[in-house]
């Protein structure tokens, strides 16, 4: 039951018969006059339950971006349904204009539709949807909440996505699409055609040359197809925030940006995400495909407060791939949890792939470490060397094991591994 | 390759839904039973709200608890000086309201007629005990209001404020009264034009006594300020039990009145108060105009939802602990350690050194690049700990500038 602003006014329309015949009375029988005007009003205001209600399914849509929920309710009484309706959402899906006010007459049905801007990613869930009906008078009404399940997707935002367009046309320039071309990038065969003046003589293919008249060179191309696995790491280390955003979703933006740019070089992009256990795979999506499959594979994952088990993280990396690969470990750089579980794993997950860690490091710690002035800054000063100290040790840890290692902030990291990436491609050692 | 994605909750729901097909994801009868408890509980505390306020009404019945009543024993109450002027020979018929005081006996020349609570009064009312007590030697009204004197016609008025001082005297001469009385003050002044008029108690132009004197067809009237003198509680003070007795026990008989608001009937249009008539019943139905605005504007539109929250840790929270480790232990030799191993650690590689060169090494190669003499850059780099914050604060200032001054050539 609900009632509305009219009983507030119904109960000061009373002023009208008090002052006509000042007396308590007056008012009791008033209260008697609103009280069974009220009850009518919800006694004939009918069930709330003739509204049938079915939600659409949501879009994805990227963080920071509106997308919205549409809402069906058909009206399976015969009388008109008169009334309103608040399609509630978790607070994080950003739901707006959600309370509709709906007039549905029977048998027939409305669309209801919800702007929704999530500022969480992952699959932000819809609560319960409250009908209100409201009675012939409108003073009062009848209001029940039903549960309609439904969620919206957040996608990851991929704010990195902007530095694509440069990284692909480096690519172009290895792949030797566009003008300029460099002899000794890539060590796969890819054509022959006549020299011309210029060209490196080292790349004559005499054999060719004997069989025709006139002089031919090899030329090469970047290797193809070869293997990257990407893991994600969403253990308690990727909970820590650096900014406001979780080391988690930067090393999603930087596993992004690699897969977009692996994908369009032609290489196979797989990715493992999980701590004790593998949450997401997604294994042999194709290259149109690939960034839509990754995004929707990361979009509910959050860090967990656990150890990440890297035996099982590496087994499952070793399963995916029999071939010598480029392995992108997503991982903060912390040296407690390095040293107890990765290290182990790690040297022999390194002798039969190419292994780049990825760090996420944090802006604070160079802030912390330039602290000068008073005592306090100093030790917060000397804290934060010391955790450098640390990093570097095991990062030297990880270079004896022959592993890659990339620490940069939220912003470069992606750039990073991006340029990571091409500088193997260019030389040849994928 | 076929393209697999593979899902953990996926999987899971799956089989979760697979174990158990009639699963719902709200349950409507959780939701019923719990509003039927809901009503149940209000239902209850409903009742016992009623019982509680039956049992205390019928508890105070027996009591008396009106103001100035001569049957209220209670410190408002004036049980008191009713029983001791039965006491002194003074008649004292109580009654209570217009009924009773039509039915009492003939009201001559030897009755003092006092009403206890005129504000009970309305225009009929006060007209019906005017005719019954025109015979009376004097008629007492404690505190009447401006709409009573009015009515009565008397030329009296109410001039409001109240005594700057605790005791008023007398200072005037009454039958049963003396100039020198002293009684309790606080109550309402009154003023009065008339000639005859005989004001006591006064203090800035009013009176808290005033006394209008008898003509044919009326009594002598005394309009009493303070009722107070009257109560239980503040009659034995000053000379209150004095005046009080002799005001009221001058003939032998006394009528006390105590007028009911049961008396005043619907077509009696005279408010009994200066406010208007219609004001309680308003307040009254604007405590209901409240109560259904809190209802409208307080019913929620359905159940607060709950964000599951993630868990939030800085990243730099240990390095921060580990700050506040060193400065809780005052270990300014390790701060000081930690800040020379990295300061060293920076300039062999600005400056070119291998990973492992010591610092001395480090330091002539700092002394050449910056030009400082080896012993201070190696008394910076190598030498013994601070021993106090002042130096550890020093120390990590000198650092910087000794770098700053080598990435400056």
């Amino acid at each position: 039951m609900f009632v509305t602003g009219r009983l507030v006014a119904l109960v000061l329309c009373g002023v009208v018969p008090v002052l006509l015949r000042p007396a308590v009375t007056t008012v009791w029988l008033w209260v008697v006059v609103f009280l069974v005007a009220t009850a009518l009003d919800v006694a004939l205001a009918g069930s709330t339950k003739v509204l049938h209600l079915e939600r659409r399914p949501s879009a994805q849509v990227r963080l920071g971006e509106t997308g919205s929920t549409t809402l069906l309710a058909t009206n399976t009484g015969r009388r008109t349904f008169r009334g309103s309706l608040r399609d509630a959402w978790q607070p994080s899906a950003g739901a707006v204009g959600n309370r509709h006010q709906v007039v549905v007459p029977g048998g027939e049905r409305r669309a209801l539709r919800t702007t929704l801007t999530p500022t969480r990613r992952g699959d932000r869930q819809a609560d319960r949807v409250t009908v209100r009906r409201l009675g012939p008078l409108r003073v009062a009404g009848r209001q029940r909440s039903y549960a309609v399940p439904g969620h919206v997707r957040a996608l990851p935002p991929f704010h990195s996505r902007r530095h694509l367009p440069s990284r692909l046309a480096q690519l172009r320039q290895l792949d030797g699409r566009s003008a300029v071309r460099v002899r000794g990038q890539g060590t796969e065969f890819d054509s022959l055609r006549d020299y011309v003046e210029g060209d490196d003589v080292r790349s004559i293919d005499w054999r060719a040359t004997a069989r025709r008249r006139s002089t031919v060179v090899r030329t090469w191309q970047p290797e193809k197809d070869r293997h990257i696995v990407l893991v994600l790491d969403t253990s308690r280390t990727s909970a820590g925030r650096v900014g406001d955003t979780p080391r988690l979703d930067a090393a999603m933006d930087a596993a992004l940006l690699l897969g977009a740019l692996a994908s369009r070089a032609g290489d196979r992009v797989d990715l493992i995400a999980g701590d004790r256990r593998v949450h997401r795979k997604v294994v042999g999506s194709s290259r149109t495909t690939l960034l839509s499959d990754l995004v929707a594979a990361m979009a509910p994952l959050e860090p967990a407060l656990l150890e990440a088990d890297w035996r099982l993280l590496t087994s499952e990396v070793t399963r995916l791939s029999r071939h010598r690969g480029l392995v992108v470990l997503l991982t903060p750089l912390e040296p407690a949890a390095i040293e107890e579980s990765l290290l182990p794993p790690l040297g022999v997950l390194a002798q039969r792939h190419r292994v780049v860690v990825a760090s996420v490091s944090d802006p604070a710690l160079g802030e912390m470490r330039a602290g000068r002035g008073d005592a306090r800054a100093v030790y917060d000063a000397a804290a934060a060397e010391r955790s450098v100290a640390l990093r570097q040790r095991t990062a030297a840890g990880l270079g004896r094991l022959g592993v890659e290692v990339l620490d940069a902030d939220p912003e470069h990291l992606p750039v990073a591994l991006a340029d990571h990436y091409l500088l193997l491609k260019s030389r040849g050692l994928l | 390759m076929s393209l697999t994605v593979w899902d953990r909750h996926e999987a899971e729901a799956a089989t979760a839904t697979d174990a158990s097909p009639g699963g719902t994801p709200e349950s409507p009868q959780g939701g019923r039973s719990r509003r039927r408890r809901l009503v149940l509980v209000t239902a209850v505390v409903l009742v016992l709200g009623l019982v509680v306020a039956v049992a205390v009404s019928l508890a105070r019945r027996g009591g008396n608890d009106a103001p100035l009543d001569p049957r209220n024993p209670g410190a408002n109450g004036a049980q008191a000086v009713a029983r001791v002027l039965e006491q002194r020979g003074v008649a004292v018929d109580i009654a209570r309201g217009q009924a009773e005081l039509a039915d009492t006996d003939a009201i001559d020349g030897s009755t003092t007629v006092l009403v206890s609570d005129p504000r009970a009064l309305s225009e009929e009312t006060a007209a019906a005990m005017w005719d019954r007590v025109r015979g009376a030697r004097r008629l007492v009204l404690v505190e009447p209001d401006r709409f009573l004197l009015q009515a009565l016609d008397l030329a009296v008025s109410p001039a409001g404020g109240g005594s700057p001082t605790r005791s008023l005297r007398a200072g005037c001469v009454l039958a049963g009264l003396t100039a020198s009385d002293t009684v309790t003050a606080g109550g309402t002044g009154y003023t009065s034009p008339a000639p005859g008029a005989t004001r006591c108690f006064s203090f800035e132009g009013s009176s808290e006594l005033v006394s209008l004197p008898a003509s044919p067809g009326t009594p002598e009237v005394v309009v009493l300020g303070s009722g107070d003198l009257l109560s239980n509680g503040e009659v034995t003070r000053y000379d209150n039990a004095g005046v009080s007795l002799r005001l009221l026990g001058q003939g032998d008989r006394l009528v006390w009145y105590v007028p009911s608001v049961l008396d005043v009937s619907a077509g009696d249009t005279t408010p009994a108060s200066e406010l208007p008539r219609a004001l309680g019943p308003l307040a009254l139905l604007a405590l209901f105009a409240v109560l259904a605005l809190m209802l409208w504007r307080g019913r929620r539109f359905g159940p607060l939802v709950t964000e599951p929250l993630p868990a939030v840790v800085k990243a730099v929270e240990t390095t921060q602990s580990r700050g506040r480790l060193y400065r809780r232990a005052r270990d300014t030799g390790r701060a000081g350690t930690v800040l020379r191993a990295a300061a060293t650690r920076r300039l062999a590689s600005w400056l070119g050194l291998p990973v492992g060169a010591t610092p001395e090494a480090v330091a002539q190669a700092t002394a050449a690049a910056s030009g400082r003499p080896l012993h201070e850059v190696l008394a910076l780099l190598a030498g013994p700990p601070p021993a106090d914050e002042d130096a550890m604060v020093a120390l990590a200032d000198d650092l910087s500038t000794l770098e700053k001054e080598v990435h400056r050539p």
